[in-house]
């Protein structure tokens, strides 16, 4: 099979969760070309930068200009944290930080948020559904921005909705690394339908997508998992584990906030 | 009138009672809200093979004229459902099986009518006031609606430009839109979307639309809890 051109840039302005998630799907790619037929893989770059979570923040995270990743992937889960917003004023901070990061160069993506809250989130039952709808605004905000400026989304909500919070042990918070490699499954399935033409030959990229989007792909893969209820996730190594193919690199960026 | 389900969830937990329930197929919120029990009479005189959406539920009060303990509505007819209008505005009908209606049924319907497809998410919430609004003015009984699942099996988009009609964004701005009704009106919404998310729709789903029986059992469940939070009964005194 054809040697790949060059490394794949990713740049990920999400939750610690949600990084996890984006550095899980940079492997399930890898994994997926290898299982393809790929007999080199070039690696995968991954620069990840933290939105501000405290309540009040409204900053949004900068690309760094030495970084000038092909992809950025993003998500609005943060700003749970804060108060929300009316409507238009979301979409218009978002499209906004959107327009930017496609004027650096980059293919956005945004990422849904599952919308499963357990019971246990909040002090009453109406606190709990508040957030629910709130996730739910938030998703369809990731899909009226794809509207408008042509962004893709990553349905992380769908896919776990799909196979059900109790079968991925996991909620809104990617709190398992069951949560966190289905979600990532969703993220790799995402960016190889995008196309990464630069990074794998496209039969290549067919191979791997025919076989990350199997039906009983993520089962097996999850089958593969230990379940392990409820840890804290912490960020991927900052070198991945050797594995089938050359390693998945993953650094936090340290450019400032953007206003 | 039958039993449903509902009842074997209370049988499971020796629940000193029943719930009886009558089960009438909805059309969309504008033709409830029309519905004085008048069946046209050009539709009446033809044999159309509508069941379950037959003339006399499509045109009925039943809704308006019952007094249950609980109402129960559900957001899918106005989500999904599309009627055939009269040229001319007298009326509307839900023409169900349409395609395997006979062939001059068919051209009837054709030279006849035009197809309303949809009905947008502001008309059909201000019908849902309109709706809770008459019931609430015959009784204090509380109304239940059920939102719908936004999990269309199979579906795989990534950018969405170009796609600002597809069925399942259509279903997250009605529940999103259910919410708000709720939030003025006080009506309970039977969150479908959340359970089939909870469960998941590879096991509760058999298509975009239908539940298998697990998925039933689950909304039932929903609807369970939903009533006795009401205060419909005391759960306090069911034997354990």
């Amino acid at each position: 099979m054809s040697v790949p051109a060059a490394p794949l840039r990713l740049f990920a302005a999400a939750t610690r969760p949600e990084q996890a998630a984006i550095a899980k799907g940079g492997e399930l790619i890898r994994r997926a070309l290898h299982e393809a037929g790929a007999s080199a893989i070039a690696p995968i770059e991954l620069r990840l930068a933290a939105p501000p979570e405290a309540p009040g923040a409204t900053a949004l995270p900068e690309i760094a200009p030495d970084i000038a990743p092909d992809i950025a992937i993003t998500s609005p889960l943060a700003d749970l944290a804060r108060p929300e917003a009316a409507p238009q004023a979301a979409f218009a901070r978002w499209a906004d930080y959107l327009r930017a990061l496609q004027d650096q160069g980059a293919t956005v993506f945004v990422c849904t948020a599952f919308r499963h809250v357990p019971p246990d989130i909040g002090p009453t039952p109406a606190t709990r559904e508040a957030l629910v709808a709130r996730i739910r605004r938030m998703n369809l905000l990731a899909i009226e921005l794809s509207h408008r400026l042509a962004i893709n989304v990553i349905d992380i909500d769908s896919r776990l909705a799909f196979h059900g919070a109790r079968w991925v042990s996991g909620d809104f918070r990617l709190g398992t690394p069951r949560a966190v490699l289905a979600a990532g499954h969703a993220v790799a399935q995402a960016l190889l339908a995008h196309g990464l033409d630069g990074f794998a030959a496209p039969a290549l990229q067919e191979k791997a997508l025919a076989w990350l989007a199997a039906p009983d792909r993520l089962p097996a893969l999850l089958a593969a998992e230990a379940p392990v209820p409820r840890p804290e996730i912490a960020l991927p190594p900052q070198s991945a584990p050797a594995q089938t193919a050359p390693a998945l690199s993953t650094r936090p960026q340290t450019a400032g906030p953007r206003a | 009138m039958r039993w449903n389900g509902i009842n074997a969830l209370l049988r499971e937990a020796d629940a000193p009672l029943s719930i009886r329930v009558k089960h009438e197929t909805s059309p969309r919120s504008e033709m409830l809200l029309a519905a004085d029990g008048t069946i046209p009479a050009e539709l009446a005189a033809r044999d159309l093979p509508l069941d379950p959406h037959g003339l006399r539920v499509q045109f009925g009060t039943t809704l308006f004229t019952e007094r249950p303990d609980a109402y129960v509505l559900s957001l899918q007819p106005d989500i999904q459902m599309p009627l055939a209008l009269r040229r001319g505005g007298d009326y509307a009908f839900y023409p169900h099986g349409v395609e395997a209606w006979p062939p001059e049924q068919r051209q009837w319907l054709r030279d006849g009518f035009t197809l309303s497809r949809s009905i947008g998410i502001d008309e059909s919430m201000a019908n849902f006031h309109a709706i809770i609004a008459r019931l609430r003015a015959a009784s204090d009984a509380p109304i239940l609606v059920y939102n719908v699942s936004a999990l269309v099996p199979g579906e795989s988009i990534h950018c969405y430009a170009g796609m600002e009609d597809l069925y399942s964004t259509r279903i997250r701005r009605f529940n999103l839109a259910l919410v708000e009704l709720s939030q003025q009106t006080g009506i309970s919404i039977v969150d479908v979307d959340r359970v089939v998310a909870t469960h998941g729709a590879r096991a509760l789903k058999f298509d975009t639309t239908h539940l298998n029986p697990a998925g039933c059992r689950a909304v039932a469940e929903e609807v369970l809890r939903v009533l006795l939070d009401h205060g419909l009964h005391d759960e306090g005194a069911w034997p354990r």
